[in-house]
């Protein structure tokens, strides 16, 4: 019996830190845990948790995707340019919007898999070069009055449920599907696990380390085009430091750093910890500034705890039946 | 004389496992102990309780008369009882010098005495008779020099206990030589040795008396020289182990599976010759003398410079390991933690790994068939564990090989290319995989076998190859084995036969 409960402890802890946090707000503050409210909460979550999936992928190989922030934002620059001053066809915009930065995914995986450059410098580099073209695009300028056909990708509802909310669960539907159910869902886990035994395994290390970085920037841009939908403007600094908020949510959820290991609902649990934190904090009426420290401790101790629990394994004595 | 170490009633236990059962022993100063006995039989948790990494349950443990109460690392460097481990514990980027004064380094005040540094550390490898700059990277150096650099360290940290385990694994029998001297020399210091080794010849050769371990209890300790070979395995297997090398038929009649021809590349110098469908061909020669690096020619790991490789007579391009699958050629490499397996995965994930297009449907894994692979290999083989969904990294070193082997099995290869399949596991499991390459050599697939271990090539081989620095020093027949021969063609370019 003591093993079951500490098995279910160790692998879905997080749940339970996620109902705490949950209650916490709920008790201090009523208008906390009203079901409006909490359904705010889980579409401010969504974008990130769109934007997680892509991480997962890239951390589950070892690797670390820091340029989906500015991604994000130049995304919505190029897309808002195409739909507002070109007067493109939304889907046609978004089409080519995703290609090309798939496409500059593409160049990160082939920089990190062939030349095997560290994947936090080529990809750190890269958010630089999404950063200029962001602001390059309208010299900094805001883009307004795109299509609302196309703005339903963020306010839209099906039923009561927000859109962005039901994107994120299919996001996360994808990212589980291929990672869970496909053959070569379990190649990314091989990479990270031991890069040399999986290629002594004949497992493609390079195809699949450059599809690693061009699934994280489908997501990237999936979540750019749901926040562009979601504020209906077209702003360079939309993405500014997305991505510490998509790392900390898969580290928290409880995605090695490391490598090798990590699952989709991590990633949901993550989001939604960061986004209860968010609001309650909002309700509770604590300074912006506040929230960003306190965001960078949790961050921290979710590390930690990470690494007690890895030591606490090895140590601990289950009493077997 | 006063034993330097006591154990008594020592007693270990692990979640589903008594690692150590009431041991008591004694070690004399000036004595080399050999521990011996099959994987899983507590020598490495002795080893780790002796050096404070792990805490005993039960029992004490006496160092020169004191009982020891502080478990560490740390309080037992201050016991000066030194560890030399199968997984070396080097640092990569740091020279031979920096490693060796690890954590203990000649110092001017605060400051790093470089000077002084080499100086002790030339010191050293004089009276190692070894050739090594202290500059050297340890990175740059084979595995058979770091394995010296590691016997270095514990030289200059003036150990009074030195635990050796598995040392000479990775080592060239000449620098097998050098070890020796140096244990007499270190024994001569009054130093204890506790050696710990599956090669029984070398127990022999070197230790005054063994200890044999089974299941984590106590059998006996003798005297080496009032046992011998059969008792000593008897004891550690409890049973008796006829034929080490079990027989087969040989091969029927000469048929050229692979050829290599003119073959360079990856230090490998105009190598020519064929493999005949349904042998074991050893690969022998000295650490370094190529010949994993003409393993990885034929798995395409490594690109070669120019020649052929011809595959059921047709040439091939073998361009990375996945073309070498296609073709039926599988490799089982040398370093099962660092290359054959993913140790934080389970058994399960480990064996399907090389299979897993083969056993989907539209992408979609068939886990009911991988399931039954898995079983199926986990039984014929007899891999010991609490189930699949265990990780790789908690099981003993023999069923790991075990694995390591099975998914290289798993993808129904023609040649199987082994690079030291039984290096640091026990009599049990050696034999286990030698019945299985018999098995798999009935069944009509090739074996190209490297191995260090003299007795293994000379027993499992139907013809071996020898290779001298990247060249094709000897083919021999059954008819020339010896290990004198096999040794001069190591050694030699073209020596007269």
């Amino acid at each position: 019996m003591k093993g079951r409960v500490s098995h279910i402890l160790k692998n879905y802890g997080i749940v339970l830190v996620l109902l705490i946090e949950i209650i916490f707000f709920g008790l201090v503050n009523h208008s906390f845990a009203t079901f409006s409210n909490m359904i705010t909460v889980v579409r401010q979550a969504s974008i990130v948790g769109i934007c997680s999936v892509g991480m997962l992928f890239v951390l589950i190989t070892g690797g670390i995707d820091l340029s989906v922030g500015w991604m994000m934002s130049a995304v919505g620059m190029l897309t808002g340019y195409f739909m507002v001053t070109l007067g493109m066809n939304p889907i046609l915009a978004c089409l080519i919007v995703f290609v090309v930065m798939m496409v500059i995914g593409s160049i990160m995986g082939i920089i990190v898999a062939k030349l095997r450059i560290a994947p936090f410098i080529v990809t750190m580099a890269l958010m630089n070069v999404l950063k200029g073209f962001s602001y390059l695009i309208t010299n900094g300028k805001n883009i307004y009055g795109l299509p609302d056909s196309f703005c339903t990708i963020g306010q839209g509802y099906i039923g009561p449920i927000p859109l962005p909310i039901i994107l994120m669960i299919f996001a996360l539907f994808l990212g589980w599907f291929v990672l869970e159910k496909t053959y070569f869902g379990r190649y990314f886990y091989a990479i990270g696990g031991n890069e040399e035994a999986a290629m002594l395994s004949g497992i493609p290390v390079t195809k699949t380390k450059v599809a690693t970085y061009m699934i994280s920037s489908f997501f990237a841009t999936f979540a750019g085009l749901v926040m562009l939908g979601r504020i209906k403007t077209g702003s360079p600094t939309t993405g500014n430091g997305y991505e510490f908020d998509v790392i900390t949510a898969c580290v928290i959820g409880g995605v090695s750093m490391a490598g090798g290991a990590g699952k989709p609902y991590h990633v949901l649990v993550g989001s939604l910890i960061i986004a209860v934190l968010n609001n309650g904090l909002i309700i509770l009426q604590i300074s912006e500034y506040v929230q960003v420290i306190l965001k960078g401790l949790i961050l921290l101790l979710a590390v930690i705890y990470d690494c007690v629990q890895k030591q606490r394994q090895s140590k601990m004595v289950v009493l077997e039946g | 004389m006063k034993p330097i170490l006591e154990i008594k009633n020592l007693t270990k236990i692990f979640p589903g496992v008594i690692a150590l059962d009431d041991v008591s022993m004694e070690f004399y100063p000036g004595e080399v102990h050999a521990l011996v006995g099959e994987n899983g039989a507590g020598k490495s948790t002795l080893i780790k309780t002796l050096t404070g990494i792990n805490r005993p349950d039960k029992g004490e443990i006496i160092y020169d008369g004191a009982k020891i109460t502080d478990f560490s690392p740390i309080a037992s460097k201050k016991l000066q009882i030194g560890v030399i481990y199968q997984e070396l514990s080097l640092v990569n980027h740091l020279s031979v010098a920096e490693n060796i004064f690890l954590g203990s380094a000649p110092r001017k005040g605060i400051l790093l005495d470089r000077k002084e540094m080499m100086e002790q550390a030339k010191r050293i490898f004089e009276e190692m008779d070894l050739t090594i700059s202290p500059n050297v990277t340890v990175k740059d150096l084979s595995i058979g020099f770091q394995q010296m650099i590691e016997l270095a360290k514990a030289l200059a940290q003036n150990n009074r206990i030195i635990i050796m385990d598995e040392p000479t694994a990775p080592l060239s029998n000449s620098e097998v030589e050098v070890l020796f001297g140096l244990i007499e020399k270190l024994r001569k210091k009054g130093i204890t040795i506790i050696y710990i080794s599956h090669r029984l010849e070398e127990i022999f050769r070197i230790s005054d008396r063994v200890t044999v371990l089974r299941d984590g209890k106590h059998i006996v300790t003798k005297e080496t020289k009032d046992t011998g070979r059969d008792e000593l395995i008897c004891f550690m297997v409890g049973r008796s182990l006829k034929n080490i090398y079990p027989k087969r038929k040989p091969a029927e009649g000469k048929q050229t599976i692979l050829e290599t021809s003119h073959l360079s590349g990856n230090g490998i110098k105009d190598i020519s010759l064929k493999l005949q469908k349904g042998e074991i061909l050893g690969l022998g020669g000295l650490v370094g003398a190529g010949r994993t690096e003409f393993a990885q020619l034929l798995f395409g790991v490594k690109k070669k410079e120019s020649g052929q490789i011809i595959y059921r007579g047709e040439t091939v391009n073998i361009r990375n390991p996945q073309q070498a699958m296609q073709r039926g050629i599988m490799l089982v490499p040398e370093d099962r933690k660092r290359q054959g397996l993913i140790l934080e995965h389970t058994i399960h994930e480990n064996i399907s790994l090389a299979i897993l297009k083969m056993i989907s449907h539209f992408f979609i894994i068939n886990r009911k068939k991988e399931a039954s692979i898995v079983h199926g290999y986990i039984n014929s083989l007899k891999i010991k564990s609490y189930g699949i969904k265990q990780k790789v990294k908690d099981l003993s070193g023999g069923n790991q090989q075990k694995i390591v082997v099975t998914k290289g099995l798993a993808t129904d290869p023609e040649i199987i290319i082994f690079d030291e399949p039984t290096r640091g596991i026990d009599v049990g499991a050696k034999q286990e995989i030698y019945m299985l390459m018999n098995d798999l050599i009935e069944q009509g697939k090739t074996i190209i076998m490297i191995t260090s271990e003299m007795e293994e090539l000379l027993g499992m081989s139907d013809r071996i190859a020898v290779l001298c620095e990247g060249h094709l020093s000897a083919i021999l027949e059954k008819e020339q084995f010896s290990a004198q021969t096999v040794l001069r063609y190591a050694s030699e370019i073209d020596a007269e036969a």
